[in-house]
């Protein structure tokens, strides 16, 4: 898959590198200063990126965080993931947006404060409960392993249908979600 | 925050940061939603971190997710708690795109009022995102090559000290190209060998970064140059600013 972030395109970019993640300027920044925290190994949306990189990549945040408060001499900064084309991601590799922030920068990254209805909260508290605690809709990768765990039972038992076993399970995974936002993802 | 209207603004002017950051946390809203004394819709919660519905959602399905213990920016939580936010931000998004066939989430932090943080806990905020819902859209903008070298110059030196060595060499080489055409300071600085670049490139932007602190800040405070010291008066600034 191309990327241009796995291809270094914008190496002159780059700030800091080791064998888990990248830090660099941004490649089209919305403020001067603008970071992002790159993984190293290719994952386009935030679910995929496991555990311990992804707090590897947060605690750099930061301390870029950090940085930024006490170089650019800024009065706070915005941590953000853009994860999916609905919320903005650009970049098909997932990235932490860190933007050092000044009062009169004239940026909104604000919503409306609107107080929602005690009976929509309710309502949605109870879809994401479900939603949670449903067992077959577990992550992705547990789902994958059960998967192959069925498909090798067959292989013991039957031996020829096992390869068009194989060539359908991908289609049906392509209703997953995380499918669904590659496709997506220009 | 309502609580703390009791208090006078003189009162607060005469107060340490101590005592104030003591006020903020007994009078954190945030902290009673962990301790459960305020109710809230809970999603998911362990030992350090709690994850409930926000009551102002930027959409529907906002979830809030902090840590219980009373930080105020995010910077000032340790790591070890860091990554358990985070895995449960992970676990969060997850979930919004599961149950609410939203196709997207976006993970959003405030450090400071100028961010624009509202409360003084840290709160990552998690919601579900949909096409043109006119929510958080980052404008862009392109950045010359001047401006990248001008801020790399600024930030490498620091991002060496505080994440050890860096794998690339190319980047080094590409930078002493651009160097070369431009009149910097660091260009006479650059040599083949990286780890002296390094050493070297550390000492000027010291130079720099201690000049810039003393045109800025004539007041009575002069900052020592011991670059510890100054995070944390640097931080306690960010978290002051609810007074």
């Amino acid at each position: 898959m191309e990327c241009i972030i796995c291809d270094k395109k914008f190496e002159k970019n780059i700030l800091f590198e080791n064998d888990k993640i990248i830090i660099m300027l941004a490649v089209e920044p919305s403020v001067n200063g603008h970071i992002q925290i790159f993984s190293k190994e290719h994952h386009t949306i935030l679910e995929q990126i496991p555990d311990d990189i992804l707090s590897m990549m947060i605690s750099a945040a930061n301390k870029m965080s950090i940085i930024l408060f006490e170089l650019l001499k800024v009065h706070g900064t915005n941590i953000i993931i853009s994860n999916g084309v609905p919320a903005g991601q650009k970049i098909p590799h997932i990235c932490i947006d860190i933007l050092p922030r000044r009062t009169d920068d004239n940026l909104k990254l604000d919503w409306n404060l609107k107080q929602a209805a005690p009976e929509a909260l309710d309502s949605i508290h109870q879809i994401i409960e479900e939603g949670m605690n449903k067992p077959e809709e577990k992550p992705l990768q547990i789902a994958e392993e059960k998967k192959s765990e069925k498909i090798q039972e067959k292989t013991e038992t039957k031996k020829e249908e096992p390869s068009e076993v194989e060539e359908e399970r991908p289609r049906e995974r392509k209703t997953n979600y995380h499918h669904q936002m590659f496709d997506r993802i220009p | 925050m309502p609580e703390q209207k009791e208090y006078t603004e003189e009162d607060l002017k005469n107060m340490s940061s101590e005592e104030i950051s003591e006020l903020q946390k007994q009078n954190c809203i945030f902290c009673k939603i962990a301790s459960k004394e305020i109710p809230s819709k809970i999603v998911h919660e362990d030992s350090d971190v709690i994850c409930v519905l926000d009551i102002n959602p930027a959409s529907e399905g906002h979830i809030l997710v902090f840590p219980k213990k009373h930080y105020m920016i995010m910077p000032h939580i340790p790591d070890d708690i860091l990554s358990k936010v985070f895995k449960d931000v992970k676990l969060m998004s997850h979930t919004l795109l599961k149950t609410l066939q939203c196709k997207g989430t976006t993970v959003f932090v405030a450090n400071g009022v100028a961010a624009g943080q509202r409360a003084p806990h840290v709160l990552i905020h998690v919601f579900p995102r949909r096409e043109n819902d006119n929510l958080i859209q980052l404008p862009q903008y392109e950045m010359s090559d001047e401006q990248i070298l001008k801020l790399k110059a600024t930030l490498k030196p620091y991002l060496s000290q505080v994440f050890g060595r860096s794998n690339i060499k190319d980047a080094e080489f590409i930078e002493k190209k651009y160097s070369e055409e431009g009149k910097s300071n660091e260009a006479g600085d650059i040599e083949e060998n990286n780890e002296e670049v390094k050493n070297e490139k550390e000492k000027p932007s010291e130079k720099k970064s201690a000049q810039k602190k003393s045109e800025k800040k004539d007041d009575d405070k002069n900052k020592s140059e011991n670059s510890t010291k100054d995070k944390k008066v640097d931080l306690d600034d960010i978290a002051k600013l609810f007074g």
